[in-house]
């Protein structure tokens, strides 16, 4: 019974354990499963995003402008490679016996003996180096030392069984086999032996089968470098060297990135902050971090180089990588107020510790008022050994800018926000760094409010030079700080003042940071670098067909935007149209930051709902990624949310862990298909459109001697053409392609790619091709008769004209039909007088003028691109303008305070023509479906319609017009066409070295440099396409230069081919005018239009044309 | 009867072992159905991480080699069944001689891996870890020590301490301070089997627990990494932690407690848990067996596995209490301590309950030596609790 009684409290014991453990377990098992759960899932789970294919971009007819095509990638990853290859295996073996980096060129050269060396070394051998013995191979001896720790003896070893076992391919049980070998010391059988034994083969063979192996691994990379080669991208700059040198340079250079970004991270690691946030003099002479040599197996020279890069470095990253992020953030401040605020407290940011960051994913940073403990110096005391008396060096005074008392407590009180920002820059002296900053507190103020002003000012270019040349000015003063910290430091430390002492970092730190070692090898050399980005078929051929030839090498798929249509000169068709695209931009990214870490929640989670899985799909089509395309400008930017398509979604429940070879096919856990973004049908007229380019690029130069032959040289401007619906069939600005010198003794607007169809980047008068408008609008609401008759005499200043407007002729006399085919500015300048000004502007609203012209037609929530320009002065202030007299007068012939852009002036004629003002179209359809058509009916009467369509037609026609014989005429068009010319003056010639003669006799003669228009329709009896063309900055009126570059492109073959088409139109988008010639002089028998033109109402078009 | 005559070594097995003095209705077949119950599992669950490991291309667990241990050791249950108590008390001290012998040879002749000289090589890829062994030498010394020894005079406790601390040294010299810790419970039990007052036991261990702090604090008498476990474990209880510093030196303890903390209430399924398929967990299959246990049959799995052990412990203390014979009721106590000892520290350290050593747990782990003793021991239990033998003593236990 004692004995019963002496065994209870141990069985007691036994369930109070049990018990103890029971609970453990439940804690761990269910009330952190999540936890566990989530973790467990990042390691098996491998998920992947299915890349969409962006829409295409396709002309009227169906033919592809723009679209996604399918490339691939050579990609490059460093670990995979030194893990894989045996040129790398080699060095990297080598490397780690002599400590020093040996580069892959050297490798290369002595592949075959050093491998040899390697695997004649005994499993003991490598033992006995990892206790500290010596080690000896044919070329390289290595000492006994008695402090193998130091040496890392112990990991060099392990490095090097790796490398020897992989040289070998050493299977399991030879390792195991070769592990016991080791424990008797006195065999020394080298793995050679080792591994020829259980082979049952000689060593002899089993060197000469390595040998054998190695030279073909070397040949197989020279092939992959001269397929590698043939890539422009990769070989440039190389002309000349030999392609294998060329690889083993850029895979040397990938090493050398990894093992920079590994050391760089060991020194954060144990150091608290990055290596370049000291001087280079500083991170050389006073500090010891030769711990980070030994670990990476650097030679002095390698860590030298290290380094003297940190600081360039660092200050790289901040100009390329930390300004644009901080800019990226004050741009997503909703509140413009407190951008002042959120700039500071970013640059801030980059001041204070890490350890006191805080903040969750998304959350602004601290405010700039609480920056008290500075990075790096705050850490001083902790960091070395010795280093308490860090405090003993500190600055008196605050070293930024940012920390001043009285710019702190003087913030809240300023009026302006940005002044803050303005005494910074000037207190940190922004000018010592950058001549070009604004420097006076006033100035510096200025200009970053003018930056937040402007829609993206903070992602121009001159914001980023601004707060560069502000974070430069702190990183001065900063780095001026710790310099002195440390040589004080440096100095207490040594016995003699003249030699400095390195400081040692102290053992906490450095083993904090040898802790994270292994992950910080494995996780920045295992980052895929970009090698080719265009890569020949049998390059990712050969990669793909032997992968074990080529480990660390990897084809990548992934999608291009290509522009498939191009002109003759190879430039692509409508590209200022179509815009272009762009990765997403970081104010993009930093706004999906909370969903981003959703997504990655939902990713991880154990136990998910159909809700999750349906959310994982929403967010992952939902939110950019860093590679994606993005519209930037253009077509492609402001119908980016209907070409982007949505990513699809796959998550393997893979195996993910160690091993890798025969993995199983993963098990599908979830999978979303993506979904191609929708294709656009443009409204464009491929042949047409590039008709039109064609005609602007190259005009013919013109027989006139009038002509303004420096325009023709150096052409700018714009032609249009579109359906009397509003359909945009062509669309062209020129010039169309980069780097055009600008045209001497103008502006320089010939080095700027525009979009002047639908801008105006200058000041943009329409001119006579006003004059229609006005005249109809006299006739028909204010009952004007057309047979008023205006002087057009000389007036003071000697030239003919009315009052204080020139006109280009003297007319004398004329009425209305005259004045308009003459284009008469005097009899306008009449006209405009006995307009209200309230008419006048009423005028140009009916005609679209200050509104936009609808080929936005998905409205401005959120959409960039197609951007256009149609503002004029408010009409109160505009009609208050108009009560002068003179400027009415000017108002009339579309000059003053009137301007138009290409494609209001082409609008606003197809309403003209029609009745019926169109909204322009430049997408026939999205996705299939087509985009309906929307029109404004004019109220305009047909009979004033007709006088001014018929007074058109005698602008090219009749011997007075000003497009009289200008290859306009039938005999050389092949129909007929009704047009106005116009001039609207720009600006004064101005001396200038570079001014040509023509320009300077121009200049003499008192002529003004204008642009030139011409806006019509053709064929005038049965009008099929409206034409305006614009030209900029010219020194002749419209009848000696736009009516000639109007009339090349009408002789073009394709629009004859148009107007041949538009005789029997497929939509019906040809206007029957061709009883207008009898109304002409009667002006009242002019039939009716065809009742289906009356008014173009929305209307849903067939389907899409052409093959898809 | 004539051929054990004619033969010397019959005659001596005679001596030493006897089946036919096993009263096989009072064997605990309890015991035994339990332990073969837990052998039957262990095997299920090395044979699903050898699967796992041919399908995701590793070659860490070789299922067959354990088959071949489990039959090449288990004779040894039956053998040690067989054992004669009466010959195992005359003869304690030559077994726990052979031990010690063993212990000083293995720094000799011993195998050098992973950083310590704990195996001798056997015949037949056999490989004796002399450590495992000395457990038992240590249990059936301290039982004949104690056989007649009550520990009450102060003297009285120098002999069992001895016995225990120089096994305890030479296996910490290897060193292998798990191995050595697990015989400080067994040897304090043992103690208090034979009489000890709890108190004197509770101070004595109140001073190791003190020289334990002290050897922590102020980093002396230990090797870095046995501090440096101290200090993961210390800052790695919490989940949170645990995960920051998973890429350092809690890797070990990370794996292991994101396996088991990933099997949730009813486990992930045979052979389908993170440890098996990532293959990240170090000694899934031996010193970590119990957290791909505990993940693939969850909280309910893991619990019924850890109760059925306790049973068997349990049941090895009834069986011990019963024993008329001091010496056989020392033994078969101490094993069911062995034991104890075993799952307690071992699902302990899988559990971040102590810190990281390596520890197997009997009957699942793999591991020759430990099969082997683990087989010697259920066997011991059974037999010195079942055989026919006249207790030549009163009950002395003390309260």
């Amino acid at each position: 019974m004692v004995a019963q009684r002496r065994f209870g409290p141990l069985v007691a014991v036994v369930f109070a354990g049990l018990a103890v453990l029971l609970v453990r377990l439940a804690q761990i098992q269910i009330a952190e499963h999540e936890v566990w759960g989530a973790q467990a899932a990042s390691l098996l789970r491998s998920s992947k995003v299915v890349p969409y294919h962006r829409g295409r971009i396709l002309a009227r007819d169906g033919r592809e402008l723009v679209r996604d095509e399918d490339v691939y990638q050579v990609e490059f990853c460093y670990r995979e490679f030194r893990r894989g290859h045996p040129i790398a295996q080699v060095a990297h073996a080598r490397s780690t016996l002599e400590q020093r980096a040996v580069p892959l060129s050297e490798a290369t050269q002595a592949l075959e003996a050093w491998s040899l060396e390697f695997v004649q070394i005994s499993p003991a051998d490598l033992d006995a180096f990892a206790a500290g013995a010596a080690i000896t191979t044919a070329t390289c001896a290595l000492a006994t030392t008695d402090h193998p720790t130091e040496q890392r003896r112990a990991q060099r070893a392990s490095d090097l069984r790796f490398y020897v076992a992989e040289l070998l391919h050493m299977t399991g049980a030879e390792r195991t086999h070769a592990r016991k070998s080791a424990e008797d010391p006195d065999a020394r059988v080298s793995y050679l032996e080792l591994v020829a034994r259980e082979r049952k083969e000689s060593p002899q063979a089993l060197a000469d089968s390595l040998s054998t192996e190695l030279a073909a691994a070397r040949a197989h990379l020279q092939v992959l470098a001269a397929e590698l080669a043939e890539d422009p991208e990769f070989a440039a700059g190389t002309v000349g060297d030999a392609p294998f040198e060329v690889l083993i340079d850029a895979l040397e250079a990938q090493r050398e990135r990894a093992e920079d970004a590994v050391a760089d991270e060991l020194f954060e690691q144990a150091a608290g902050f990055a290596p370049g946030r000291l001087s280079t003099s500083s991170l050389t002479r006073l500090v010891d971090v030769d711990w980070i040599a030994s670990v990476l197996h650097w030679d002095a020279a390698r860590h030298a180089n290290w380094l003297a890069s940190r600081r360039k470095r660092y200050e790289r990253e901040l100009e390329l990588l930390r300004a644009p992020r901080i800019l990226s953030h004050v741009q997503s401040e909703p509140e413009g107020e407190l951008r002042a605020d959120r700039l500071l407290a970013e640059i801030a940011e980059q001041f204070r510790p890490a350890y006191m960051d805080r903040r969750r994913a998304g959350e602004p940073p601290p405010a700039w008022q609480e920056l008290d403990e500075l990075c790096v110096l705050s850490e001083m005391d902790s960091l070395f050994h010795g280093s308490r008396g860090a405090a003993e060096f500190a600055p008196a005074a605050p070293v930024l800018a940012l920390q001043d008392e009285e710019v702190r407590a003087a913030s809240p009180e300023l009026a302006d926000p940005w002044l803050a920002v303005g005494m910074i820059a000037e207190l940190s002296d922004v000018r010592a760094v950058d001549a070009g900053a604004a420097s006076p507190a006033a100035e510096s103020a200025a200009r970053w409010r003018r930056f937040s002003e402007a829609g993206r000012g903070f992602e121009s270019p001159e914001a980023q030079r601004e707060l560069v040349a502000l974070l430069h000015a702190l990183e001065r003063r900063f780095v001026a700080a710790c310099d002195r910290v440390l040589e004080g430091l440096s100095a207490s430390q040594s016995s003699d003042a003249a030699v400095p002492t390195r400081l040692v970092l102290r053992e906490e730190c450095v083993a904090r940071a040898m802790q994270q070692e292994k992950f910080v090898l494995r996780d920045k050399s295992n980052r895929p670098v970009l090698l080719s980005g265009s890569p020949r078929y049998p390059l990712v051929h050969l990669i793909e067909r032997h992968p074990e030839r080529y480990r660390g090498f990897e084809v990548r798929e992934t999608t291009r935007r290509i522009t498939t249509a191009r002109d003759a000169d190879g430039v692509p068709v409508a590209q200022v149209l179509v815009g272009r695209v762009r990765r997403p931009s970081l104010s993009d990214l930093f706004a999906q930051v909370r969903d981003e870490k959703r997504l990655q929640a939902l990713q991880y989670k154990v136990l998910r709902t159909t809700r999750d899985e349906a959310e994982i799909g929403e967010l992952t089509a939902r939110l950019y990624r860093a590679d994606e395309s993005t519209g930037a400008s253009g077509i492609e930017a402001y119908f980016d949310p209907e070409l982007r398509g949505r990513f699809g979604y796959r998550e393997s429940d893979g195996g993910g862990g160690r091993g890798g070879r025969g993995r199983r096919a993963d098990d599908v856990e979830l999978f979303q298909p993506a979904e191609d973004g929708d294709d656009l049908e443009l409204t464009l007229d491929l042949d047409l459109q590039v008709a039109a380019q064609s005609t602007l690029s190259h005009p013919r130069m013109p027989s006139d001697s009038h002509t303004d032959r420096l325009w023709f040289e150096n052409p700018v401007g714009a032609i249009v053409l579109i359906t009397p619906q509003g359909e945009v069939l062509a669309a062209v600005s020129e010039p169309s392609r980069e780097n055009c010198p600008p045209t001497p003794g103008r502006d320089d607007e010939r080095k700027h790619v525009r979009d002047r169809a639908l801008q105006r980047p200058t000041f943009n008068p329409p001119g006579s091709v006003f004059k229609p408008f006005v005249a109809a609008y006299a006739l028909d609401r204010m009952q004007f008769d057309p047979a008023t008759r205006y002087t057009c005499l000389p007036i003071d200043d000697g030239g003919p004209g009315y009052a204080d407007l020139h006109c280009h002729s003297l007319h004398t006399e004329c009425d209305m039909g005259r004045a308009l085919q003459a284009s008469c500015n005097a009899y306008f300048a009449h006209l405009g007088e006995v307009f209200e000004p309230a008419a006048l502007v009423e005028m140009a609203e009916m005609f679209g003028f200050g509104e936009a012209t609808g080929v936005r037609h998905l409205g401005a929530q959120g959409r960039i691109g197609l951007r256009e320009d149609w503002r004029l002065m408010p009409r109160e202030q505009l009609t208050k303008k108009l009560g002068d007299a003179a400027t009415r007068r000017r108002f009339a012939n579309g000059l003053g305070r009137i301007e138009a852009t290409p494609m209001q002036v082409a609008r606003a004629t197809a309403g003209l023509l029609t009745g019926s003002l169109p909204d322009i179209r430049i997408v026939h359809s999205i996705g299939g479906e087509n985009v309906p058509l929307a029109a404004r009916d004019l109220g305009l009467s047909t009979a004033s319609r007709e006088f001014v369509r018929r007074a058109m037609e005698s602008v090219v026609e009749d011997p007075g017009g000003t497009a009289y014989e200008k290859g306009l005429d039938k005999g050389s068009l092949g129909f007929r066409v009704a047009a106005k010319t116009g001039s609207g003056d720009y600006a004064a010639f101005r001396a200038s070295p570079d001014q040509t003669i023509d320009d300077r006799l121009d200049m003499e003669a008192g002529k003004v440099r204008k642009h030139t228009w011409f806006a019509g329709w053709f064929p005038a009896e049965k009008p099929a396409a409206i034409l305006v063309v614009y030209l900029h900055d010219v020194s002749e009126t419209a009848s000696h230069t736009a009516v000639y570059v109007a009339a090349q492109f009408l002789s073009d073959p394709a629009v004859r081919r148009f107007v041949e088409g538009a005789s029997a139109p497929p939509h019906g988008n040809a206007v029957d005018a061709s009883a207008t010639r009898s109304g002409v002089d009667g002006g009242s028998a002019l039939p009716e239009r065809d009742a289906s033109q009356e008014s173009v109402a929305p209307t849903k078009r067939d389907a899409p044309r052409g093959p898809r | 009867m004539s051929d054990s005559r004619s033969s010397p070594f019959g005659a001596s097995a005679k001596r030493v072992l006897s089946l036919s003095s096993v009263r096989w209705l009072a064997l605990d077949w309890h015991v035994l159905a339990i332990a073969m119950l837990l052998l039957g599992a262990g095997l299920v669950f090395v044979r699903a991480m050898s699967t796992s490991d041919e399908l995701y291309g590793r070659d860490d667990v070789d299922f067959a080699g354990h088959l071949k241990k489990v039959l090449l050791t288990l004779p040894m249950l039956l053998i040690a069944l067989a054992v004669k108590p009466r010959w195992l008390r005359r003869n304690a001290n030559l077994v726990y001689g052979v031990c010690l012998v063993l212990l000083l040879v293995v720094p000799v002749f011993g195998e050098y891996r992973n950083g310590a000289r704990r195996w001798l090589q056997l015949p037949m890829g056999f490989d004796l870890q002399p450590s495992e062994l000395a457990k038992i030498g240590v249990i059936v010394a301290l039982a004949r020590i104690l056989y007649r020894n009550r520990l009450q005079r102060a003297r009285d406790w120098g002999p069992p301490l001895l016995v225990a601390l120089v096994p305890m040294a030479l296996v910490a010299l290897q060193p292998d301070l798990g191995t050595a810790m697990t015989i400080v419970p067994v040897t304090l039990g043992m103690l208090y089997l034979a009489g000890a007052r709890a108190a004197v036991l509770g101070r004595f261990m109140l001073a190791a627990a003190v020289v334990a702090f002290l050897i922590w604090q102020f980093q002396f008498g230990a090797h870095d990494y046995q501090l440096q476990r101290i200090d993961t474990w210390l800052h790695g209880f919490r989940a949170h932690d645990l995960i920051e510093a998973r890429n350092g030196p809690a890797f070990h303890s990370y794996h292991s407690r994101l396996g088991i903390g990933n099997g949730g209430v009813f486990g992930t399924g045979l052979g389908e848990g993170i440890s098996n398929r990532g293959g990240y967990l170090p000694e899934r299959d031996c010193d970590s067996v119990f957290a791909v246990v505990a993940e693939e049959a969850g909280w309910f799995g893991a619990s019924i596995v850890l109760a059925l052990y306790a049973l068997m412990i349990v049941l090895i203390m009834g069986s011990a209490s019963g024993v008329r014979d001091r010496f056989s009721r020392l033994v078969v106590g101490g094993i069911a301590l062995y034991f104890s000892a075993h799952l307690f520290i071992n699902v302990s350290v899988n559990l971040g309950l102590i810190p990281m050593t390596g520890l197997t747990l009997p009957l699942f782990s793999t591991g020759g030596s430990s099969l082997l003793v683990t087989f010697i021991a259920i066997g011991l239990a059974l037999g010195l609790s079942s055989h026919h033998e006249p207790s030549l003593d009163k009950d002395s236990f003390r309260e």
